[in-house]
């Protein structure tokens, strides 16, 4: 194996271990509602609206928050059964979770219960 | 309708110099243009349309002359690069502007053809996806020579999806994080290996005289054209992971025809993504966020206004960047290449530290450590592109979530 080969490799190795670290340690940064285009599909994002609606559909949750524009949240069974507390409308929150796209509206899927978070 | 015309003469003027620069993307200037409400919301359109259109075209200047890419036109450094150093430079550039206007006409004519009926056909195809990208990827992987390579190469394309998959998921803005992504893969590790080939630039063929059959250029045009139209509206597919796409599926290995589908795709991508509001009503890019910002509506006459202006900026824009790319041509050819290569290199790190600070600066370090890698290990550099493509495959199979639950909890 050449010394460029093992340069690289080294450089490669180091470089990830520090690029997991630093997003591991760095808290996310909240993306305002209105600014979420297609270059967040698939990004963990955070997100604090009011909720302007609640459905409740076999164990899942489906809501609806705004502020300045209007983004759905779908909490699934597996994050939904660990929710300390019931969402309510007028309630004010932050969601952590993964931008997806559902029947051409952008939705945030929460991974795990305390990705979700009622400020007020 | 003066203000208007002046709006697309300043748009293709401040477009040509921001894409002369490296790493300078739309995305910089966007909110400054936003600010400036004493415009009517038209004048202001039409400005913004025509400077994304010929800073897009002028980026390929940079890309091929100096190795030195934009985000979108990452891939084109390495045909681009590989025809300078044959003394065709000019000839790739010029393949890449005939391309764009081919392009133009072609997504024109797609887009009066279909837009009834496009969300239609948008969500269809939408569910699909995820199978093609998966065969090109295994067929690009195993189309490698012998067991070594393919090992190699798969190791390569996981190794960049790894990196790609943190940066994606950092708390950073992806738009941002795109620039020394790329650029690190295609731009540095092509510097630094023709630093350490010695290589230099030859005598530079201003001909304007293009090695490629009429027919070829449709064809690797209209391929493009409609990778484009993939790109920009499917989610998680980018310029570069069509490109891969199109040269898999169409054995584009020439680089005069992989040149003519990747211009083809931005261009037509981009014309896509400005018309996304009314097609998809959805956003699909940040000037298309930007124009829904500065527009009450997005509608029908919108949509008509925006045609005229593509064309006026793409017919403005290629005389003038032939005559730049002439004294571009000049330029390099006396300049000390290796110089230029340090020189390049030092101008990417620093727009790097600028733009996304010492994250973005491990990332582009990382990225042109893995695209060397691939050299020496005598494997295409496309693998790289597993950067985007491992993103885009585990987004579309769902899979997404779990390698993040076990990344990060």
């Amino acid at each position: 194996m050449n010394k460029i080969v093992l340069t690289c490799g080294l450089i490669t190795l180091v470089g990830i271990i520090l690029l997991y670290y630093i997003v591991l340690k760095t808290e996310l940064e909240e993306v305002p509602i209105e600014r979420i285009d297609n270059s967040y599909l698939g990004k963990t994002i955070k997100v604090t609206g009011k909720v302007t609606s609640v459905k409740y559909s076999g164990g899942h949750i489906f809501l609806t928050i705004y502020n300045k524009s209007y983004i759905n949240v779908a909490i699934f069974s597996n994050v939904a059964n660990f929710l300390n507390e019931s969402i309510k409308k007028g309630q004010r929150i932050t969601v952590v979770g993964v931008l997806n796209e559902y029947k051409g509206r952008f939705q945030v899927v929460p991974r795990k219960a305390s990705d979700i978070k009622v400020i007020e | 309708m003066i203000e208007e015309i002046i709006a697309v003469f300043f748009g293709v003027f401040l477009g040509i110099l921001t894409g002369l620069l490296p790493g300078m993307s739309i995305n910089n200037f966007l909110p400054i243009f936003l600010t400036l409400t004493i415009f009517s919301q038209e004048t202001l359109v039409v400005f913004i349309v025509s400077f994304a259109v010929s800073q897009l075209i002028a980026q390929f200047i940079p890309s091929i002359f100096l190795g030195a890419p934009s985000e979108i036109t990452s891939i084109s450094v390495l045909p681009g690069h590989k025809l300078l150093l044959e003394g065709k430079g000019y000839e790739a550039v010029k393949i890449c502007f005939i391309s764009c206007i081919l392009s133009m006409f072609f997504s024109f004519l797609i887009i009066f053809t279909i837009h009834q009926n496009f969300k239609e056909f948008y969500h269809k195809i939408r569910d699909y996806i995820f199978y093609p990208i998966l065969f090109i990827v295994i067929f690009t992987i195993l189309a490698e020579n012998g067991l070594k390579k393919i090992i190699m190469s798969l190791f390569i394309f996981l190794i960049s999806g790894l990196v790609g998959f943190i940066t994606l998921n950092s708390p950073y803005p992806s738009s941002n994080l795109m620039f020394p992504l790329l650029a690190g893969f295609f731009g540095l590790s092509t510097l630094l290996v023709s630093l350490k080939e010695k290589s230099y630039i030859p005598e530079q063929n201003l001909s304007e005289q293009i090695n490629i059959k009429k027919i070829d250029l449709i064809k690797s045009s209209l391929i493009g054209t409609l990778s484009g139209l993939l790109v920009g509206f499917l989610p998680g597919v980018g310029v570069s992971q069509a490109a891969v796409l199109a040269q898999s599926l169409f054995g584009l290995y020439d680089p005069r025809f992989f040149l003519s589908t990747i211009s083809s795709i931005n261009l037509s991508n981009e014309i896509f993504s400005l018309n996304s509001l009314y097609l998809v009503g959805n956003p699909r890019s940040g000037t298309s966020v930007a124009l829904q910002k500065i527009l009450d509506e997005f509608n029908f006459s919108t949509f008509l206004l925006l045609f005229p202006t593509i064309l006026i900026s793409v017919g403005l824009s290629i005389p003038i960047l032939l005559h730049i790319s002439k004294k571009f041509t000049k330029f390099v050819e006396k300049i000390n290449y290796v110089f230029l290569n340090v020189g390049i290199i030092c101008f990417l790190s620093i727009l790097t530290l600028i733009f996304t600070g010492i994250f973005g600066m491990i990332i582009f370090i990382t990225c042109g450590a893995i695209g060397v890698l691939a050299v020496e290990l005598k494997i295409k550099r496309s693998h790289c592109m597993g950067c985007l493509l491992l993103p885009t495959l585990l987004f579309f199979s769902g899979k997404n979530v779990l390698l993040l639950n076990i990344l990060f909890g």
